[in-house]
């Protein structure tokens, strides 16, 4: 059995969410608007997609008494790596891994309540790594690139990290600053 | 009339800018071709540059770089910072048999490679020059540590080399900067390797050209960690901090850029070399300069394949080519081979500041006793560190938690020990003219088919096996092996095809470094070594270099030359 095919049947084991068709259709008009305004200017990912990329970064790195992801840009970092940086058929399997990812959550990941998606992002991280495409291998790849994208940000190495671009010294063994 | 100097040097590199400046400073008028454009540091130097700043965060333009730079990539520096600094494939090709991979590494500008080498710098002992004339590989070297010590002395002087002495014959101490410090499980390793050993595994700091005071008016290092994209401050040695500055200020040095040296010009009635033969990297000119003596200081490689293109009747297969060993023998390092583990403890302790350097566990084997499946040695580099938030891109967890951690804490200490050892001399490890490829200046390129043999083989084994017990040792867990495939010449130590040598028959090179059939040609680069030892070579061109151009001076005053 690959892990693909492992992955359709946990996917399974994911209960469906219940909601009632007047409620899907008004939640799929305001995540439009919604995704619209995130993705502008995106280039890989699709307003839904973008959407989809936003909450998973936000699920991995949320805004605590530090920025989020998605505070510091990390959803256009990963569009824009998707876009210039990967091979065509890198990026083709990517997105089709967050199809996965959809598939895996019952069909709309974004659907989900909080409480589901932690149950999805927890099942996904747990399997890791996984053939190229399915939904645990994109997990990893937008998490990959969310703590690289967060933690190269300006916002978050000039307020957060700020380890000194011109130390002027070096000392082998200091005390770690709590 | 072509234009003639005291002196021609190719090359800007490092042992370029040793001879520019040896010969300056001795009065000669010394003109400097480099085939690559200046470097300005205050506009081309990007240490301080952070990710942000780039399109890609400091993971390069993938698909650029793997349609210009498909052999250069291959190099660690050769990044989103640093690519400039590199040659373009396309129009610097060269060929390899198939089953030959050979990665060869590249910058072409004024300071060559000197702007984004490794700054590791040892001097070699008499175990290493005496070891072909132990073992019977390659030919003897026509010198010994005596001859060169003053000259590692007087480089390490001017250039400023942070060390720690240690009093090891195998690896000699030299005119030390106080060493860089260690950090916390780097003092606890090699404290337990001293113990272990009976202190004959002495794990020691990195020996490098990096200021750790001001010295000859250059800045102390400022820690900033990233070295090969330049240094503002010029605070590790090239020759644009250091040798080039010293001879431009003699008032004696032309520089000419864009200056791509096709052949040496040789004259078979005064046997002699009478002058370079260049294309303009811009504009395609053929130009023609002339001097007394001739530096060829281009890199092993490439000064090889100006000797071989320098064909004239008297020499047919290349200039220095009466022996038939001329692109022979070609050597570089092996690496990929050691273990890695985790040293427990220490977790409430981290650095300050970017150490660019790390540490050094010198040769052991067949230092007092021979081992039984391999001649020769090698050393360990790496060093201990912690990995920080890179560690997220890899563990397990998500969540304000796991963001929290990768902010707050660093990981545990690990720790590598990876091996670089000595490639023997071997006549079909070989660089040829390729009669098929020329560059993008019309000039032949090379044909390299070279690849490590039986000995290198059995010294990965010992040095997995021997680094996996060196960590357990210090206590070290979650012990793993380092076992990569590299093709040589991505350790960018590439030596030898010129070797030095005490009978003409059998080398390419005299004692001081002169091509036996032209002796006002001198070769100083890593082309003229006879063998590789396991130490980075850099230092050791750098003290034959500045040996030669004092020789050369001694004869052109006695007439000699």
């Amino acid at each position: 059995m690959n892990r693909r095919h492992l992955l359709h049947l946990l996917g399974a084991a994911v209960a469906l969410p219940f909601v009632p068709p007047e409620a899907e259709a008004a939640l799929a008009f305001g995540r439009a608007a919604h995704g619209a305004s995130r993705g502008a200017g995106f280039r890989a990912l699709s307003p839904a997609r973008a959407e989809l990329v936003t909450a998973l970064a936000d699920l991995i790195l949320p805004r605590t008494d530090t920025p989020s992801a998605s505070d510091v840009g990390v959803p256009a970092f990963i569009d824009h790596m998707l876009a210039e940086w990967y091979a065509p058929e890198d990026t083709r399997l990517t997105l089709a891994g967050l199809d996965e990812i959809d598939r895996f959550a019952g069909g709309d990941f974004l659907a989900l309540d909080e409480v589901r998606q932690m149950a999805v992002a927890t099942e996904l991280d747990r399997f890791g790594g996984g053939d190229r495409g399915t939904a645990a291998w994109a997990w990893g790849r937008i998490k990959s690139l969310t703590v690289y994208g967060y933690f190269t940000s300006e916002r978050v190495m000039t307020e957060v990290t700020m380890d000194p671009i011109v130390p002027g010294r070096f000392a082998g063994c200091v005390v770690v600053e709590s | 009339m072509p234009k003639t100097y005291d002196a021609i040097v190719i090359g800007s590199g490092i042992s370029g800018g040793w001879a520019a400046k040896e010969l300056t400073e001795a009065g000669l008028r010394t003109l400097v071709l480099e085939a690559g454009g200046p470097v300005d540091p205050a506009t081309d130097y990007v240490e301080h540059v952070q990710p942000w700043q780039l399109p890609f965060r400091g993971w390069g333009d993938r698909a650029k770089l793997g349609r210009e730079q498909p052999v250069q990539k291959q190099c660690y520096a050769c990044d989103e910072w640093s690519s400039k600094f590199f040659v373009n494939d396309l129009e610097n090709p060269y060929s390899t048999p198939e089953d030959r991979p050979f990665a060869w590494i590249r910058g072409r500008q004024v300071g060559g490679r000197s702007i984004m080498w490794g700054r590791q710098v040892y001097r070699w002992s008499d175990l290493d020059f005496e070891a072909n004339a132990r073992d019977g590989h390659g030919v003897d070297w026509p010198i010994r540590y005596r001859d060169i010590a003053p000259w590692y002395d007087h480089v390490e002087r001017f250039i400023g080399v942070s060390g720690r002495a240690e009093g090891l014959s195998q690896l000699p101490d030299g005119q030390f900067l106080p060493p860089m410090e260690m950090n916390c499980a780097e003092a606890h390793v090699r404290e337990k390797l001293l113990a272990a050993y009976a202190g004959e595994r002495v794990l020691t700091i990195g020996r490098c050209a990096i200021l750790t005071r001001e010295h000859r008016g250059r800045a102390a290092c400022h820690y900033c960690g990233t070295c090969e994209r330049g240094c503002v401050t010029g605070s590790y040695f090239s020759s644009l901090s250091s040798t080039l500055p010293a001879a431009l200020a003699t008032g004696r040095l032309t520089l000419r850029p864009h200056s791509v040296v096709e052949s040496v010009v040789y004259d078979a009635e005064k046997r002699r070399a009478v002058g370079v033969r260049v294309i303009d990297a811009n504009t395609f000119e053929a130009l023609e300069f002339r001097a007394r003596i001739v530096f060829l200081c281009a890199s092993t490689l490439e000064s090889t394949r100006i000797l071989l293109n320098s064909k004239s009747a008297a020499f047919p297969t290349g200039l220095g080519n009466a022996s038939g060993e001329l692109g022979h023998n070609l050597m570089d390092h092996s690496m990929g081979h050691g273990a890695r583990g985790t040293v427990p403890g220490f977790t409430d302790r981290t650095t300050f500041g970017d150490r660019p350097n790390g540490i050094y566990l010198p040769r052991f084997r067949n230092v007092k006793h021979q081992h039984p499946n391999f001649l020769r040695g090698y050393a360990y580099q790496g060093g201990a560190w912690r990995n920080g938030w890179g560690r997220g891109q890899g563990m397990g967890g998500f969540g304000a938690e796991f963001k929290q951690s990768l902010i707050r804490d660093r990981g545990p200490w690990q720790f590598s020990l990876y091996g670089f050892g000595e490639m023997l001399p071997r006549h079909e490890n070989v660089a040829e003219l390729d009669p098929g490829l020329k560059d993008k200046w019309g000039i032949p390129a090379l044909r390299i088919s070279c690849a490590y043999g039986e000995n290198e083989k059995a010294q990965w084994k010992d040095m997995i096996q021997s680094a996996t017990e060196m960590l357990e040792a210090a206590g070290a867990t979650n012990i793993r092996p380092t076992n990569e495939d590299v093709a040589p010449g991505l350790v960018i130590h590439e030596m030898g095809t010129a070797r030095m040598g005490r009978d003409p028959k059998t080398s390419v090179l005299n004692g001081w470094n002169q091509v036996w059939d032209a002796p006002n040609l001198f070769l100083t680069d890593g082309a003229c070594m006879t063998s590789s030892a396991n130490q980075n070579p850099s230092i050791t061109y750098m003290a034959l270099t500045a040996r030669a151009a004092h020789h050369a001076v001694d004869l052109m005053k006695r007439h000699e030359l």
